[in-house]
């Protein structure tokens, strides 16, 4: 079943699907939500996917809709990851067309997006790939008008009102400002998703070079992905 | 002592490991992957003896070819399939190639070939392994190969690999075969079961009804467009594989030229996305976690198999239905799986008739019932 809150990108939004999705969480650990099997949040609603074996939608909606309002979702531990990004040259091959397009020099480009501090609003198209935002109303543009059918791995990417990492090499369709080296997605790690919904998210520009070193040593093992968290 | 394994002589095309799929990580964008028809995986893993769930080898058209080691090994298929074996070395006891039947398990003696092709209406078919032993990936051993998750290192079966096997008990060995009766409702109860061959060529194939509960964006349409959604018939088109599915109809009138793409949703197995084109793509078990096209209707997870068993050019109609209609079903679906379970008895027991043989030749479509050893155990 699906609860929908809205059909914009808007924090109010998120605010209240993260909230719907913490009351289904606590419901759930005091048992009251057999047969739940898992709970998608997204920008407009909130998926809660039940097996229909134990429970219906019916008796779950019942049950949510008489569970106290948690209001606003508390966000005790909020992580806060700062991501080394290799901005312009060939880690970013659209600073230039998007100057162009918005009248902004590449530099300032550059500042504008990793001066935001962003929130990771939900996670999806690819395994580990994270939709963030807002950016800069000055940096927003739609989609390429030809998406790419090659994105490297790795990418940093603005799209509308948000940014992205390419968790892997896929087609894409955002604009491509830089290179990220830290692996976002690892499928031998125990949770294999770097960030998860909620998460803050800042960028620190680098050098190209500094990011090969970067990627050469997480690939190696003498960095981990989570030397990039924030002391809270 | 090593440990036993089956090894992949040829891999075919998508041939992959699934089991039920993993669950709790479509919050960060892992889809559940798993069996595209996971009754099918219950009862072949019932037919050898393993848990229900246990993870089974699912191929497409271009089948799968395998070779026992040095163990013998009980396996199952259940589908629409040829089954070939032959022995890999020539030598006084080994028995000359031969065809075996599907739906019911077989001893496979050490250093054997075994070819499986799906051969009839259906394009998946399904076996087990006795003792499969494979490590869960983040809950499951599902091949996710996008993601490089479960299966053999993440990834379709390939020529070489070697699957790992529970060591042999000796009692389960001696146990005798089991077989069941064909079951194609396990599938829907409307796919026909009489092979193509047998078809006047004229006759256009039954159209198969897909349950669906409308929704979650139905607004996105035009009431012309959901109508015509559940009226009209819609082809599958040669686009489809583990993840999704195209059909092909009249085009179906969203709303307005906005409500042809939303603000990203959740999608899940069954979600029937509708993209500008107005033809509908239907979801499987692979299905993405989110997407930005909206969804006309949920296909009920018990129809779903049907959809992912038919080859291109299969026609379906759509059938409304609510959601405590469809929570109905897919209890129903269930106790109809319990009771084939129930129904799995040792091959040769005099509850099997010949008439349920010929019944299962005429199902299986390649078999004659003269030339195949019903009691080669």
């Amino acid at each position: 079943m699906i609860v929908e809150f809205g059909d914009i990108i808007d924090r109010h939004i998120l605010e209240q699907v993260a909230a719907l999705e913490q009351t289904v969480a606590q419901l759930h650990v005091e048992g009251q939500l057999p047969g739940l099997i898992e709970t998608v949040p997204t920008f407009r609603s909130l998926a809660i996917i039940v097996d229909p074996l134990t429970t219906s939608p019916s008796i779950v909606r019942k049950c949510i809709e008489n569970a106290p309002s948690t209001g606003k979702a508390h966000t005790p531990d909020t992580r806060h990851w700062s991501l080394p990004v290799s901005y312009g040259g060939n880690d970013g091959p659209d600073i230039e067309s998007l100057s162009e397009s918005i009248g902004l020099e590449p530099a300032e480009i550059i500042t504008r997006h990793h001066q935001v501090t962003y929130s990771v609003y939900m996670l999806g198209f690819l395994p580990g790939y994270a939709f963030m935002g807002d950016i800069d109303h000055s940096l927003r543009q739609p989609r390429r008008r030809q998406p790419r059918t090659r994105v490297p791995e790795g990418s940093v990417a603005i799209a509308n009102q948000l940014t992205a990492v390419y968790p892997w090499e896929s087609p894409g369709g955002w604009h491509l400002l830089g290179y990220c080296p830290v692996p976002l997605f690892d499928n031998t790690a125990s949770v294999p998703a770097l960030l998860a919904p909620g998460d803050k998210v800042s960028f620190r520009p680098v050098t190209a070079a500094e990011a090969q070193d970067l990627a050469a040593d997480l690939a190696a093992g003498k960095q981990q992905s989570s030397n990039y968290l924030l002391p809270s | 002592m090593t440990t036993p394994f089956v090894e992949v002589e040829h891999g075919g095309l998508s041939c992959t490991i699934q089991d039920c799929g993993r669950r709790g990580l479509r919050r960060i964008g892992i889809p559940w992957a798993g069996a595209l028809v996971p009754h099918w995986m219950s009862l072949a893993n019932a037919l050898v003896g393993n848990a229900l769930d246990s993870p089974v080898l699912e191929c497409f058209e271009s089948g799968l070819t395998l070779k026992t080691g040095d163990t013998a090994v009980r396996i199952a298929v259940v589908g629409d399939a040829d089954i070939w074996l032959e022995p890999l070395h020539d030598g006084p006891h080994t028995p000359t190639a031969r065809s075996l039947p599907a739906w019911r398990s077989h001893q496979i003696p050490p250093d054997t070939r075994i070819r499986i092709r799906s051969s009839g209406a259906w394009r998946v078919t399904v076996l087990s392994i006795s003792g499969i032993a494979l490590q869960p990936h983040y809950g499951s051993a599902a091949t996710y190969a996008r993601a490089a998750l479960g299966g053999l290192n993440g990834k379709p079966l390939q020529a070489g690999d070697k699957i790992p096997l529970a060591n042999v008990d000796q009692a389960q060995t001696e146990k005798p075969d089991l077989q069941c009766t064909p079951h194609p409702e396990i599938a829907g109860s409307q796919v026909d079961t009489e092979p193509a061959a047998q078809q006047n060529q004229q006759e256009t194939p039954p159209v198969i009804d897909l349950r669906a509960v409308p929704g979650p964006q139905e607004d996105a349409f035009t009431t012309a467009g959901l109508t015509c959604f559940f009226s009209c018939d819609f082809i599958l088109t040669e686009e489809a594989d583990r993840m999704g599915a195209r059909l092909q109809g009249p085009t179906i009138e969203h709303a307005s030229k906005a409500a042809r793409d939303i603000v990203t949703d959740a999608i899940i197995p069954g979600s029937v996305q509708v993209p500008g084109s107005g033809q509908p793509i239907a979801m499987l078990a692979d299905a993405h976690t989110a997407g930005g096209y909206p969804k006309i209707a949920t296909i009920i997870s018990c129809d779903l198999p049907k959809l992912a068993l038919c080859r291109s050019g299969q026609r379906f109609h759509f059938v409304s239905v609510d959601v405590d209609e469809a929570v109905n079903l897919a209890r129903d679906a269930q106790q109809t799986l319990a009771d084939i379970l129930a129904g799995i008895v040792p091959v040769g027991d005099a509850y099997v008739d010949s008439a349920a043989l010929f019944q299962q030749n005429l199902i299986g479509g390649i078999f004659d019932a003269q030339h195949v050893d019903w009691r080669d155990d």
